[in-house]
């Protein structure tokens, strides 16, 4: 191929892509947000948890994503997650879901202001034992970030790492995490995280560069994933 | 094909992606090597360059790939006691704060681009650059 032939190719590929659009600005949107993306994060999770023994159900009929923060309702479709020993749903996955910060709940140990934007932040996809509204940063068992952007940038784990200091306090000793089903009950590997409570933290990228930055951030429970189809 | 070569190419690699608003990938700022020692930044070689804006693409098109939420479908119907969600939908804020549901099914399939693409990046040498599992 020389370089006539490979940017006639190139401008082809680029014209293709514009093509295949549809005019819908929201579905443009809804694709530019990494929404594909997150479903497919989120269906990596559920096969992880599964993967831990869980038995896992469905909630209505389509996955739902939101284009804004969101507060659980569980006329909303999610997933639950059933312990076999007691027959009950221990934990639910929502998509898009804002909690409320260590530092608006444990300010004087109770909440003091309602009103500063600080106090909840959103997490892209949630488990939770937490029934309504917003959950308590301790409700919270996993959380996951969701990174479709082509670039994996320094920033972004600043972020997360900003994220993750509102929900789990650093903690010195790893310890087993929250969604390990006890030994008699599953043949998985325990998952361990330094973090009280110990909750999991995963930031999902289709970026391979994103397990460059990986290090420093697992020393506080963040596990950072390269999920590429 | 020569460094002269790969920076024509990369030019007209940058332009089409302004065009579609792909900003970031065009943005020569991703493309540095950081001496950690030092902290002098350097841009990369021509033909790295250009080799890692065009998988930087390949990844943009991934993400718009309706592919991608077939996949995610099946893999949660294969881990669920239950049937599973048969679509999943993108709830747009409005003005009157009622979302509109969107379906992402609305996505394109767009293998065909990914392909020739893939093939592009080959042929001009970044083959291992390439995540190839499916092919």
């Amino acid at each position: 191929m020389n370089t006539t032939q490979a940017i006639t190719e190139i401008k082809s590929i680029f014209g293709a892509f514009g093509a295949a659009f549809p005019t819908d600005n929201a579905i443009l949107g809804a694709l530019s947000d990494g929404k594909l993306y997150e479903a497919y994060v989120l269906s990596k999770i559920v096969d992880e948890l599964a993967s831990r023994n869980y038995q896992i159900i469905f909630k209505g009929t389509s996955l739902l994503f939101k284009g804004g923060p969101g507060m659980i309702k569980l006329t909303d479709p999610h997933f639950e997650l059933f312990n076999m020993a007691t027959g009950a749903t221990e934990w639910r996955i929502f998509a898009d879901i804002e909690f409320d910060t260590i530092g608006h709940v444990n300010k004087s140990g109770h909440p003091t202001y309602t009103a500063d934007l600080s106090r909840r932040h959103e997490l892209d996809i949630v488990v939770t034992n937490a029934t309504a509204g917003y959950p308590k940063w301790s409700e919270i068992a996993l959380g996951a970030e969701c990174k479709s952007t082509p670039n994996f940038k320094k920033a972004l784990m600043k972020e997360a790492l900003g994220v993750r200091r509102e929900f789990a306090f650093f903690r010195q000793g790893a310890s087993r995490a929250i969604l390990n089903l006890p030994r008699s009950m599953t043949h998985s590997a325990p998952v361990r995280v330094r973090a009280h409570p110990p909750s999991e933290f995963i930031v999902a990228s289709i970026d391979p560069d994103s397990l460059r930055y990986s290090a420093s951030p697992a020393a506080f429970g963040i596990k950072v994933e390269h999920w590429e189809p | 094909m020569d460094d002269e070569d790969y920076l024509k190419l990369i030019a007209v690699v940058t332009d089409e992606l302004r065009r579609f608003g792909l900003e970031d990938i065009a943005d020569p700022k991703n493309y540095l090597d950081v001496d950690i020692e030092s902290g002098d930044a350097t841009l990369f070689p021509p033909h790295r360059r250009l080799i890692s804006m065009l998988v930087a693409f390949n990844r943009a098109v991934k993400v718009r790939d309706r592919a991608m939420l077939d996949d995610a479908l099946k893999r949660i119907a294969r881990n669920t006691m239950n049937e599973g969600p048969r679509d999943a939908f993108y709830l747009m804020p409005t003005e009157t704060g009622e979302g509109r549901p969107v379906s992402l099914s609305e996505a394109p399939y767009l293998g065909e681009i990914r392909f020739r693409l893939e093939n592009l990046i080959i042929q001009l040498g970044g083959a291992d650059h390439l995540k190839l599992k499916d092919r």
